[in-house]
């Protein structure tokens, strides 16, 4: 009943990856590939890859903290005094010995003249009174996965629910590679067809990895070409296009394995990186 | 009466000419006498030879591109107000071109430009605090990046960028090229005075 998962796993396509490489550069893309087409008669999609990238540096982690806790003692331990700190000392000395001194010179009332304590107060207060903002969203409260104020600290990905092949996967959006194009453009007619108002940047005009599927048997299905392209999110979210997908998510890398299928992941594996 | 040094050991042309004049030929950095008759013979047969010894070898398989097109540079540039942060970033992404991405690299500064910044007191013009905060530059440029290393390369500085500084990613441009170089003064007063005389403006005393 299990209908073949679309993508296998073995992966003999080096040659075929920088083939189809060299074609794209060289921009004789649509008269040959059209060519193989006819010959081979495989199907060839785009994909494309819309990251959002981190808004907020991450945490340190426990090992990490420590250590920049070290090294910042060591460094402030071997550094010379500031301007400011130099004057702290030499003020504290002045009042030391003008205590010591107070019964020998009638005590200078220095109402006007701003000491180093008196700036160190001024600046502590005005830390206090500035709150920074929140790390963590209402978006990551709710765990609404279609914000993309969610999880600032990590890279959030573009997943959407579309029909392959008469069935709905979790899948990046993809788009058939149509006569006459480039892949980076039927990569980019994806985005747009797909998910509307989404503006990105398209990294390349190489995709950066490849998915192919060979059939059991050549007569019954078409071996399947799927080119995959990474993009930076600039804009927008998403709008969907109920007639071609009917769901989208924006998850991290881990999110994404609760969504797509093991093999699938294991392309993904190939050119998303949680750094 | 000068005899010709070189004698081709070719069997039809074995003869020594007797000419007064005789141009040297530099074959191989050796400057040798040689006349004119079998200077072009000379140069006829060398030019054609390929050993390493008698003449200039020319090899077949030469490419004049790369199979991968590449960029011939590009500019990677930081601003900030923090400086260790920025300088250590720099340093980083310098070193990394270098051993990581194995391409040629400069690296450079540019001047900071310094602002001032005044916080008054509510509804007055009393200064309630000032901050001199500087805007340092740094600069770091990559040569000949293969155009699939370059998605990669971005992606590298991306990920890799510290709070609080901005990096701008670019090919050259000429016209901030010249921001670079500290104009000389006396250059361009010389080259007003040289222009009005043209013009016939500035009469010579």
């Amino acid at each position: 009943m299990a209908s073949p998962s679309l993508f296998s796993s073995l992966m003999k396509c080096l040659q075929g990856t920088l083939f189809s490489r060299m074609r794209v550069l060289n921009g004789q893309l649509s008269s040959h590939l059209n060519a193989n087409q006819v010959r081979h008669g495989s199907i060839l999609y785009s994909a494309i890859c819309v990251e959002r990238h981190p808004v907020v540096t991450s945490k340190k982690s426990r090992i990490e903290e420590n250590f920049s806790e070290v090294l910042s003692k060591i460094e402030k331990e071997n550094s010379y005094l500031s301007d400011h700190e130099v004057r702290r000392l030499k003020e504290q000395r002045a009042a030391k010995s003008k205590q010591e001194n107070a019964e020998e010179e009638p005590s200078n009332i220095d109402s006007e003249t701003v000491t180093a304590l008196d700036l160190e107060d001024k600046w502590d207060a005005e830390i206090k009174s500035f709150t920074p903002a929140s790390r963590i969203t209402q978006a990551d409260d709710t765990g609404d996965q279609k914000s993309l104020d969610r999880k600032l600290d990590s890279s959030l990905y573009l997943l959407v629910k579309q029909n392959v092949a008469g069935r709905d996967h979790w899948v990046l959006p993809q788009a058939t590679w149509e006569d006459g194009e480039t892949l980076r453009q039927t990569a980019e007619r994806a985005l747009s067809s797909v998910c509307g108002d989404v503006s990105a940047n398209v990294l390349g005009n190489a995709p950066c990895a490849v998915a192919k599927y060979v059939p059991p048997s050549e007569d019954e299905e078409q071996p399947i070409k799927l080119f995959f392209y990474k993009a930076w999110h600039r804009g927008g979210n998403v709008n969907i296009d109920k007639g071609i997908a009917s769901d989208y998510v924006w998850v991290t890398k881990e999110e994404m394995k609760d969504f797509c299928h093991n093999s699938y992941n294991r392309h993904l594996n190939k050119f998303i990186f949680d750094i | 009466m000068l005899l010709c040094v070189l004698r081709t050991t070719s069997s039809a042309l074995t003869r020594t000419l007797l000419v007064n004049y005789t141009k040297p030929m530099i074959l191989n950095n050796v400057h040798r006498p040689v006349c004119a008759g079998c200077q072009q013979q000379l140069s006829a047969r060398f030019s054609s030879n390929r050993s390493e010894w008698h003449g200039l070898w020319e090899p077949v398989d030469l490419k004049t591109e790369p199979d991968i097109p590449e960029f011939e540079s590009i500019h990677i540039n930081m601003k900030g107000f923090d400086y260790p942060v920025l300088e250590s970033y720099a340093k980083y992404v310098h070193k990394s071109v270098n051993t990581i991405f194995q391409l040629e690299s400069d690296a450079w500064p540019a001047p900071a430009k310094s602002s001032q910044v005044k916080t008054f007191h509510p509804n007055s013009t009393a200064v309630n605090d000032k901050y001199d905060l500087q805007n340092y530059e740094r600069t770091v440029v990559v040569e000949d990046v293969p155009t699939t290393t370059m998605p990669i390369l971005l992606e590298f500085v991306r990920k890799n960028c510290p709070e609080g500084v901005v990096v701008f990613v670019k090919e050259p441009n000429p016209e901030e090229e010249e921001a670079r170089y500290v104009p000389d003064y006396e250059v361009i007063e010389l080259q007003k005075e040289k222009e009005a005389i043209a013009a016939g403006k500035l009469r010579k005393k």
